[in-house]
């Protein structure tokens, strides 16, 4: 038994600290990743802290045939989907942040927001899609279980969103 | 693949402060909350502490069925004579269902039978009075041979029926 799943274990016992050790293994990758659903850091904090607890509250229903970190972001993303249901839909913003820690190379930074300015014209599905497997590196299958979708049905929108992608550097190339 | 390092800004990334908030956040409200495995846990703890229960209930009852048992075969000498005189007179009773059925359907010896259920009547009114008393916890010692001598005498009534061919068997 690995350490995941002694913690996991652990936690549907309520050990609070056990869970503490799954929060601090996936903190960061979910956070990140609610990110790219909102310009405001606030409402991704609050979809990945009521992810967490949720995870807390129904671990007895994780049965560990799929990943935790997978089980993990379904819950985040419904949580962030039950919010946009409520209110208006806010668009996806890019958003530009001077409190780098460290200032990356201006190529970077171009490459970065050209990519969220190119994202932001997706729809979440597709962008869920991309971002999960082409930075998370989550496979098609995690991601059709995640997603609720069909394992062909991830692989088709990966394959048009990258084509978008691609027209669109294209095009971008072409104009410079 | 896009490096994670690549793709995400660094301040799509929680800093320290931001991680311990949302687990100040986190921990506060999971404090409050039992993890269900917990309660279906206490749960069946719960439906075993019933089960114990039913079966320490059916226990006692059956002890208490033993201890009045016993008690009731520990009963003095006298009760018991009683008892035996009872068991015995319904045992005859029992093989003689016309001292219950109407004299009218037995017209050969119809007027005999009545008469011996007439006097059997007696005695088990004589019977019940005394027995009235004793479930009011008054009987004398006189009163309790008095009740012997009705049981022995309706006991003897049935008999002498039997050995007289007054009733068909």
């Amino acid at each position: 038994m690995n350490d995941e799943s002694r913690w996991i274990d652990q936690a549907k016992e309520g050990d609070h600290k056990a869970f503490k050790l799954l929060y601090g293994q996936y903190v960061t990758p979910l956070y990140r990743f609610m990110r790219q659903f909102s310009s405001d850091p606030d409402e991704a904090e609050e979809w990945t802290q009521r992810a967490f607890i949720k995870a807390f509250e129904h671990l007895h229903g994780f049965d560990g045939r799929a990943r935790f970190s997978s089980w993990l972001f379904k819950l985040a993303l419904n949580e962030m989907r039950m919010d946009r249901r409520r209110a208006t839909i806010v668009p996806f913003i890019s958003s530009t942040n001077d409190e780098y820690s460290s200032e990356p190379e201006p190529d970077l930074i171009e490459w970065r927001e050209t990519m969220r300015t190119w994202l932001e014209d997706l729809d979440e599905t597709k962008r869920t899609v991309f971002v999960l497997y082409e930075v998370e590196g989550y496979s098609h299958a995690e991601i059709a279980s995640l997603l609720e979708i069909g394992e062909s049905t991830s692989r088709t929108i990966l394959s048009r969103t990258k084509q978008y992608l691609k027209t669109r550097w294209q095009s971008e190339e072409a104009g410079r | 693949m896009i490096h994670p390092d690549k793709f995400y800004r660094p301040d799509e990334l929680p800093d320290e402060r931001t991680q311990q908030r949302l687990w100040r956040g986190i921990e506060k409200q999971i404090r409050r909350t039992r993890p269900i495995l917990a309660f279906v846990r206490d749960a069946r703890s719960f439906a075993y502490g019933i089960a114990a229960t039913v079966l320490l209930y059916l226990s006692a009852v059956g002890a208490i069925t033993i201890v009045k048992d016993s008690i009731q075969n520990a009963q003095p000498a006298v009760v018991q004579v009683d008892q035996a005189y009872q068991s015995a007179i319904k045992a005859f009773e029992q093989i003689m269902p016309q001292l219950v059925s109407s004299p009218r359907a037995e017209p050969e010896n119809g007027g005999e039978l009545l008469a011996r259920k007439d006097q059997i009547h007696m005695v088990d009114k004589a019977i019940e009075e005394l027995r009235q008393e004793t479930r009011n916890n008054d009987l004398s010692p006189m009163k309790r041979t008095r009740l012997r001598q009705l049981y022995s005498m309706k006991l003897q009534i049935l008999i002498d029926m039997i050995d007289n061919g007054e009733i068909e068997l």
